[in-house]
């Protein structure tokens, strides 16, 4: 069998299931780009000091550059907060699951199961925390 | 919503993982003694509960693992076969023996350059539980999250000596091109996925994928996969992050990657080439791929080795040509698959059985002198300071004999001279590829076997026929300030490591032992049942 065929064949029959999604791109594009583009064209501009800077919400951008050396605790901070954010993200779920109709052998495997792995985050907590690295010098 | 009566697993399925499970929990045993060990002194407490959660995994995994019954566990997620259990033996021996081969690291270095980190001996144990987890995967996304869970720890292995430039650059390389090959192993999941509806090797070895689109589309999926596993063994054209990463990790994080990394990567790639090849998806076409990129491994890691003088960058591009002799087996059981081949039939299902067999025995031979050789190298660490210069062997014979017929063994049985575990492999492998109709491929492992010996024996010339001190080829200046190779009596760990490793590579060569050989073809069998 032509395997190249083959292939093209199986992309376009693909292509098919996949035109919805197109039209919807198409929409998309034209919807979001036109409402740009008029109020681009028609909209009036008064540009003053204030709205010339990059955050309007009046975070004093750092001046002059912002190629400086940053302390390497923002990026141990920052990591360390995705990792036990991501815990509570995970813990969500599963709290509104435990709270449903269940037999109770799978109610305290479940148990075991989140305990299990609060228990591993929380090892890798005490690690941190003995390493020092939830201070900041 | 249904309530929901039952659990997807049984309690009795659950403590059959519990092989996989066990590595992860000594090491975070690991991770929190090292907080109460004294920095900057011996990390030998934690090398001795780092071994032991090896043996005792591997002890476990041997109960759990072998022999027949339902393997497929946990939601049909894990094989928990003999197929798993006969290479997860040498995963296990690879944890065992690096932790105290490793245990000696950064000891005399005065610098902060190579500092003895205790997380060291935890990301071990954690890349351990993601290997065994590979080797049992059933399912893709198992074997994914398998996957990242070994990388990322290596990932981080390779870059222990942080402040080492060298190092540091290792880490890197691997870690983006690694990250990179984790995409194609994605989009080929992702792939394979959409042309068969389910993320069960198993199922999808049942399906009749013979023809239409979905064959096609699986197909293509299949091959990314491979791409995404060859990159892990090292296979060319997806072999050059492995120089690098070998060169700059610390010696012993580069003997267990080159093992445990190459192992657990094959027995994926052996579950993926079996259960497409079942599922008919890998015909002539993905089996003539295979062979190029064997063919091609072969050749190049071979002739990269030849002019290299760092012995690091040496074993990088010698694994690299043993993952194309490994490849010579697994094509054997890609070919076993194929309808249109000329031998199809009854038979090449026992030629492929024969070929994982052979697979499996050669990752533990190939492994068992991989740990030697860099216990060796470990042992001869100075002042935090690896050998980086074959000259800087010259003469060990004369200072450490021991350590130098260890060595000695280990390149042999890497060349394939009998008597060692390496011949052992190699025959039988390509006594499989012959069987399997790749009398060239053969031809050309065993031209190129002939041609490592000189790189090889390039290591036991420095040794034996140089004194110390000497320059290793005529018209060289000798050294100026030559390494000491003086016997280090405190080395406890890392000489256990090399002379466990010289006994198991001539113990494997002459009498495996009946128990290893039955549970090699056992795995085989539970492979392809």
């Amino acid at each position: 069998m032509n395997t190249l065929a083959g292939l093209a064949f199986a992309g376009l029959a693909i292509a098919e299931g996949y035109i919805p999604l197109l039209v919807l791109a198409v929409f998309t594009v034209t919807v979001g780009g036109g409402a740009l583009l008029v109020s681009h064209i028609m909209g009036p501009r008064r540009q003053t000091q204030v709205k010339q800077l990059p955050y309007e919400c009046g975070l004093d951008p750092i001046q002059p550059t912002a190629r400086e050396r940053y302390s390497i605790h923002f990026y141990l901070v920052a990591i360390l907060f995705i990792l036990f954010d991501l815990e509570t993200v995970f813990l969500f779920p599963w709290a509104a699951s435990f709270r449903g109709d269940m037999a109770g052998p799978v109610k305290v495997a479940l148990l075991i199961e989140v305990l299990l792995f609060v228990g591993v985050l929380g090892v890798g907590l005490f690690y941190v925390w003995k390493r020092r690295g939830l201070e900041w010098d | 919503m249904e309530p929901m009566t039952e659990l997807p697993f049984t309690g009795r399925e659950a403590a059959r993982a519990v092989p996989i499970a066990l590595p992860a929990l000594f090491g975070l045993v690991a991770l929190c003694l090292d907080l109460f060990l004294p920095r900057g002194r011996s990390k030998g407490p934690l090398a001795i509960t780092a071994a032991a959660g090896a043996l005792i995994t591997a002890l476990v995994t041997l109960a759990l693992w072998r022999g027949g019954g339902e393997t497929l566990v946990i939601a049909e997620t894990l094989s928990a076969s003999s197929f798993a259990a006969a290479l997860s033996i040498t995963i296990l021996l690879a944890a065992g023996l690096i932790a105290f081969a490793g245990v000696h690291h950064g000891q005399d270095a005065p610098a902060v350059a190579t500092q003895a980190h205790g997380e060291f001996y935890a990301l071990l144990l954690f890349a351990t539980s993601g290997m065994l987890a590979l080797v049992a995967a059933n399912d893709l996304v198992t074997m994914f999250v398998a996957v990242e869970t070994l990388s990322i720890a290596v990932y981080a292995m390779t870059g222990m000596d942080r402040r080492r430039a060298r190092s540091a650059e290792g880490a890197m390389k691997y870690f983006v091109l690694g990250a990179f090959s984790s995409g194609f192993l994605l989009y080929g999941m992702s792939l394979l996925y959409g042309a068969t509806g389910t993320m069960d090797l198993t199922r999808i070895a049942a399906l009749p994928l013979a023809d239409g689109r979905n064959a096609n589309l699986a197909a293509m999926g299949g091959m990314l996969i491979m791409v995404g596993l060859l990159f892990k063994v090292g296979a060319v054209p997806y072999h050059s992050w492995a120089p690098d990463a070998y060169e700059g990790a610390p010696a012993a994080v580069t003997g267990f990657m080159s093992v445990g990394v190459k192992v657990a990567a094959f027995g994926a790639v052996l579950k993926v080439v079996t259960s497409l090849g079942e599922a008919k998806v890998f015909g002539a076409g993905p089996a003539w791929a295979l062979w190029l990129v064997a063919a091609l491994t072969m050749i190049v890691g071979n002739a990269g080795a030849l002019t290299q003088r760092n012995p690091r960058r040496l074993l990088a591009y010698s694994a690299v040509a043993h993952t194309g002799y490994v490849l010579i087996g697994v094509l054997a059981v890609a070919r076993a698959f194929d309808p249109n081949h000329p031998l199809a039939g009854a038979g090449m299902l026992d030629v492929a059985r024969d070929a994982t067999s052979g697979v499996i025995f050669y990752l533990l031979g190939y492994g068992v002198a991989n740990l030697a050789a860099f216990a060796v190298l470990c042992h001869l660490e100075r002042k935090g300071e690896d050998v980086d210069d074959l000259g800087d062997l010259a003469g060990l014979s004369k200072k450490q004999p021991g350590a130098a017929l260890v060595m000695t063994l280990a390149m042999v049985s890497l060349a394939g001279v009998p008597a060692t575990a390496g011949f052992l492999g190699k025959f039988w492998v390509f006594r499989a590829g012959i069987a399997a109709g790749d009398l060239g491929l053969v031809i050309l492992a065993l031209a190129t076997s002939a041609l490592s010996l000189y790189y090889y024996l390039q290591v036991v010339v420095a040794m034996y026929m140089r004194e110390p001190g000497e320059a290793l080829y005529a018209g060289e200046p000798a050294p100026a300030a030559p390494r000491s190779l003086d016997p280090e009596p405190r080395r406890w760990g890392s000489r256990l490591a090399y002379v466990v490793g010289g006994v198991l590579i001539v113990l494997l060569g002459i009498y495996p032992g009946e128990r290893l050989l039955t549970l090699v073809v056992q795995g085989a069998q539970a492979l392809l049942s």
